[in-house]
C-alpha cells in the first residue's frame, strides 16, 4: 500500500472527514490495490494508530473516535462487496448495554471498528438482562460477551457484569465465552473490571475492537 | 512512591505485648498518620489511617468537601493542595483532572490522595462551605411573581423552595401582599454523594443509611435557609401557611424518601412517579413547624421531568404565549420544553455537569473568583480579558466562561468544527489568565461538546416529534444560573442554541422559584396547572431512535441553524 495513500487516510480520519477518506481509497484500488488491501493495509492500521496515539495521551474526541468506526464501517461494507471470495470471519461476538442502561453510542463505535477487522459482531440493544447476554451468546456461537455501561450503578450493579459472570459460572461456559467491560465508570475506576469479574476492559470503543480481537483469537487457540 | 520530601525508611512497628520477638502482623495496628487541616481561620489536627484518602479522613471529622461525582475522582472538584513526604502515586483521575502545573504545586484530588506520611491539607471555604447568598430579582422575575393579593389572613406568609440538583433557592412570599418579601440561594450539601440525579438516587437505592443522609442533607440546607430568611429578612416563621416545593423527580423522591430507586429502571420513565411523602412530619421536625402549614411536593410530569419545568413553565408564560416558544434549564441534566400551540413538548437531557462548570480541568461552579465572561482580543498575542464574580482572583471558569472560550477558540482559529485543537495549544492548553493559573485542555473541548450536542440534539428532538422540524421559533426563555451570563453570540456560533434574532430570547434565572411563588399566591393550585399538565407530552430521549443520531452530528462546533432560523 502507497505510504502516501496511508498518510493521507488517517489524516482524513483525524478530520473525521468521510468524503476525504473515501475519495482516498478510490485512488487506492485505482493504483491497483485490492479491496482486502485496503481493509488490512489501511482501514486497520489507522485505527491501530488512533489506539497507540490514545494510549500515549488522550489525542481524540468522541467526534473522532465515532468518525473512525463510521468510516471504517462504510469503507469495510463497500469493500466486502468486491472481495475476490467471501470474508474469513475471524470471530462472533455479542455486544450490547448492560441492564437499567440505555446508552448505546459507546457499543455502535466498537461495532463498527470490529467490522473491519472480520469480526461478527450482533447488537443486542440496550437494556440487556445477563440472562439474555448469555443466551445469545451461545445461539450465535459467540466466544465474547461486550457489556457496555455508562454509569456507575449499572457498570457495578447485580444486573451487570456480576450477573453475566455469575450465570456463566453456573451453565459451566467460562471457558468458552469471555467477557469485555466498558464505559466510563471503567475508565475512572481501574479496579472496577476486576471487581465486577470481567475477563478484559476497554477505556474506548476503538481500543475496544482490537481488545475483542485479541480475545476472540485466544480463546479459538 | 511519589516523594515529595526527603525518602525515609519506615521502621516496621512492633508490639510490645507478651515476651515475643516475634512479629505478628495481624496484630499489628494500623499505622497512623497525622493530617493537619489549615482552614481560613484555624487549623486542626486529624488523624489518618495508611491507605485512608484524605477525603475520607475530612468526612469523618465532619469536614465535606464538595464532589460531583461521589468521590470516585471524575469531577476534579476536590482539588486540594498537599504537603507529604510519601503519596502515592497520581491516579487516571487525577491525571485526567489536574494540569502539569497544578501537579507540580502539589495539587492533587483529595478523594484519590492517600498519604503514607504525616502530611497537611490546606482547605478553603469554597471547599465547604454550603454559603446562602441573597438572590437578585431577575428582570422579569419581580413582574411574573406579582398577582392579586389572596384573601387570607392579614400575615399569611409562604414559603417557596425550588429543590434544584446543583443549586437550592427558597423565598419568602407575602400571601397577603402578593410580593416577595426576600430570596435566597445555596448550594445544594447532596453534591458531596455525585453531581448528577442518577448517581444520588443509585447511592440512595443502595442503602437506606445513604438515602436518609441524602434526604437529610436537603432537608438541613433548607432549614438554614429558612433560617437565614427569618433572622435577616424578618419574616415571621408564625406566619408561613403554605410552603411549596418544586425539583425535579429525582430531588423530590428523595425528599419525600421513597420511589428514587423506581427511577433506575427504564420501565418506569415514561409513567409519572409518586413523590409525595408517606407523611410529613420529617419534614416539619425539621423545618421546626407545626400541623398547620400545609407541604405540597408539586407532582413531576414523568419520568425525569420533575415540577421545577412546570414551574418555570408557569412562570414564563410560555402556554399562553405564542409558538413556537422554547424554553431550556441548562445544568447536568438540562431540562428542555416546546410549546407548539397545541402541546408541551418536554424531555430531560442528560450530557453532563459542563455547564455548572463542572468536568472542565479548569471549571468551577458560578461562584466568587469564577470567571464569567472572556474575551478574545482582536490581535493575537493578547491574553483574553475576563470579568470574574466577586472580582478577585481568578479561580476557575463557570459555564458561561466555558462557552466564550470554545466560541473565541473556535473564531480565532485554535480549534476547528470538530473540536480538535491546533498543535500548539494541544499540548499545553490553552492559557487564559497572566497567572496561567487557568488552561483550556483539548478534553475540556470534548467535555463541552458532549453537554451542548445533548442539549442540541434534545431540542431537534422536540422539534421533530412535534412535527415542526425546520420551523422558526418565536421565543426562547433561558432559566438558570448558566443563562445569567450567557453571551447569546457565542452561544450560536458553537451550536448550543438555535440562531435566532436576540430580541426573542430571554434569561429568567429564578424562574422555577418564580413559578413557585405563583403556585404558592394561587387559591387552586391543580387548576393553575391544569392546561400545563394536560398539554403536556414528555419525551424520553434514550428511547428515541433519532436522539443518536443528532447527538452526533451536535457534536460539531458550528451553528445550529435549519431553514426557519436566522
Amino acid at each position: 500500500m502507497n505510504r502516501a495513500h496511508i498518510r493521507a487516510y488517517n489524516e482524513a480520519v483525524y478530520d473525521t472527514d468521510r468524503q476525504r477518506a473515501m475519495g482516498i481509497v478510490e485512488a487506492a484500488l485505482g493504483d491497483g490495490a485490492s479491496p482486502e488491501q485496503v481493509i488490512f493495509e489501511l482501514v486497520v492500521p489507522a485505527m491501530e494508530e488512533m489506539i497507540r496515539s490514545i494510549s500515549v495521551d488522550f489525542d481524540a474526541n468522541l467526534a473522532q473516535h465515532f468518525m473512525t468506526a463510521q468510516i471504517a464501517s462504510e469503507v469495510t461494507d463497500a469493500m466486502i462487496a468486491r472481495f475476490a471470495h467471501p470474508p474469513a470471519i475471524t470471530g462472533r461476538i455479542v455486544i450490547g448495554t448492560a441492564y437499567g442502561d440505555m446508552h448505546s453510542l459507546g457499543k455502535r463505535i466498537v461495532i463498527g471498528c470490529l467490522k473491519a477487522r472480520m469480526i461478527e459482531a450482533r447488537d443486542l440493544g440496550v437494556n440487556v438482562s445477563p440472562e439474555r447476554f448469555v443466551d445469545e451468546a451461545v445461539q450465535a456461537n459467540a466466544s465474547v460477551i461486550g457489556i457496555s455501561a455508562m454509569m456507575v450503578h449499572t457498570a457495578r450493579g447485580e444486573e451487570g457484569c456480576l450477573g453475566v459472570r455469575r450465570i456463566l459460572r453456573d451453565r459451566g461456559l467460562e471457558g468458552h465465552i469471555r467477557v469485555v467491560v466498558g464505559g466510563a465508570p471503567f475508565r475512572f475506576d481501574p479496579g472496577l473490571a476486576a471487581a465486577v469479574e470481567a475477563d478484559a476492559w476497554a477505556p474506548d470503543g476503538v481500543s475496544a475492537s482490537r481488545i475483542i480481537e485479541d480475545m476472540v483469537k485466544e480463546v479459538r487457540l | 512512591m511519589k516523594r515529595t520530601g526527603p525518602e525515609r525508611r519506615r521502621a516496621p512497628h512492633r508490639t510490645t505485648a507478651g515476651a515475643s520477638a516475634h512479629l505478628d502482623r495481624r496484630l499489628e495496628p494500623t499505622t497512623r498518620h497525622s493530617l493537619d487541616v489549615i482552614l481560613p481561620t484555624e487549623e486542626r489536627k486529624l488523624t489518618l489511617r495508611a491507605g485512608q484518602s484524605v477525603r475520607d479522613a475530612l468526612e469523618h471529622a465532619g469536614l465535606h468537601l464538595h464532589a460531583f461525582c461521589g468521590g470516585v475522582g471524575l469531577c476534579g472538584r476536590c482539588r486540594v493542595r498537599i504537603e507529604a513526604e510519601a503519596l502515592n502515586e497520581l491516579t487516571p483521575g487525577e491525571m485526567n483532572a489536574l494540569g502539569g502545573e497544578q501537579r507540580e504545586r502539589g495539587i492533587r484530588l483529595a478523594c484519590q490522595a492517600r498519604p503514607a506520611s504525616n502530611a497537611r491539607v490546606h482547605l478553603d471555604a469554597a471547599h465547604i462551605d454550603s454559603a446562602w447568598r441573597a438572590l437578585d430579582e431577575s428582570p422579569g422575575g419581580a413582574r411574573l411573581a406579582t398577582s392579586t393579593p389572596s384573601i387570607t389572613t392579614a400575615k399569611a406568609t409562604g414559603i417557596a423552595i425550588d429543590l434544584g440538583t446543583t443549586q437550592i433557592r427558597v423565598s419568602a412570599w407575602d400571601r397577603a401582599g402578593g410580593r416577595r418579601l426576600a430570596a435566597l440561594a445555596g448550594f445544594n450539601p447532596q453534591s458531596i454523594f455525585g453531581a448528577d440525579v442518577v448517581t444520588r438516587i443509585a447511592a440512595a437505592s443502595a442503602s437506606r443509611a445513604t438515602a436518609e443522609m441524602l434526604r437529610n442533607g436537603a432537608c438541613g440546607a433548607i432549614r438554614e435557609a429558612l433560617a437565614h430568611l427569618r433572622d435577616r429578612h424578618f419574616y415571621e416563621a408564625d406566619a408561613v401557611d403554605r410552603i411549596v416545593i418544586v425539583g425535579n423527580t429525582a430531588m423530590l423522591t428523595i425528599l419525600a424518601g421513597r420511589n428514587f430507586e423506581k427511577l433506575l429502571r427504564p420501565e418506569t420513565w415514561m409513567s409519572p412517579v409518586e413523590c409525595l411523602p408517606v407523611d410529613t412530619s420529617a419534614l416539619r421536625a425539621a423545618w421546626s413547624l407545626d400541623e398547620i402549614p400545609s407541604i405540597d411536593l408539586v407532582a413531576p410530569l414523568a419520568g425525569f421531568v420533575g415540577s421545577d419545568l412546570v414551574a418555570a413553565t408557569l412562570a414564563s408564560g410560555l402556554v399562553e404565549g405564542p409558538p413556537l416558544s422554547l424554553i431550556v434549564d441548562f445544568g447536568t441534566n438540562s431540562e428542555i420544553a416546546l410549546w407548539d400551540g397545541t402541546h408541551l413538548w418536554a424531555t430531560s437531557a442528560a450530557g453532563g455537569p459542563a455547564f455548572e462548570g463542572c468536568g472542565i480541568s479548569c471549571g468551577m461552579p458560578a461562584e466568587r473568583g469564577a470567571v464569567t465572561r472572556v474575551r478574545f482580543p482582536s490581535s493575537s498575542g493578547h491574553a483574553p480579558s475576563l470579568e470574574i464574580l466577586g472580582g478577585e482572583e481568578p479561580r476557575g471558569l463557570a459555564g458561561s466562561g466555558v462557552v466564550d472560550v470554545v466560541a473565541g477558540l473556535l473564531r480565532t482559529g485554535h480549534v476547528n468544527g470538530t473540536g480538535v485543537m491546533s498543535r500548539a495549544c494541544a499540548e499545553a492548553g490553552f492559557v487564559l489568565d497572566p497567572g496561567g493559573i487557568l488552561k483550556f485542555q483539548r478534553r475540556d473541548i470534548d467535555v463541552f461538546q458532549r453537554a451542548k450536542a445533548a442539549v442540541a440534539a434534545a431540542i431537534e428532538v422536540l422539534m421533530a416529534r412535534s412535527g415542526n422540524a425546520g420551523a422558526e421559533l418565536s421565543r426562547l426563555v433561558i432559566c438558570g444560573a448558566f443563562g445569567r451570563h450567557l453571551d447569546a453570540k457565542n452561544a450560536f456560533e458553537v451550536g448550543l442554541i438555535p440562531v435566532m434574532p436576540p430580541e426573542r430570547m430571554e434569561f429568567l434565572e429564578d424562574a422555577a422559584l418564580c413559578g413557585s411563588e405563583r403556585i404558592l399566591a394561587a387559591d387552586d393550585p391543580a387548576r393553575l396547572l391544569a392546561p400545563i399538565r394536560r398539554c403536556a407530552r414528555v419525551l424520553n430521549l434514550a428511547l428515541d431512535p433519532i436522539f443518536e443520531e443528532r447527538f452526533i452530528q451536535n457534536l460539531y462546533l458550528r451553528p445550529l441553524a435549519w431553514k426557519g432560523t436566522s
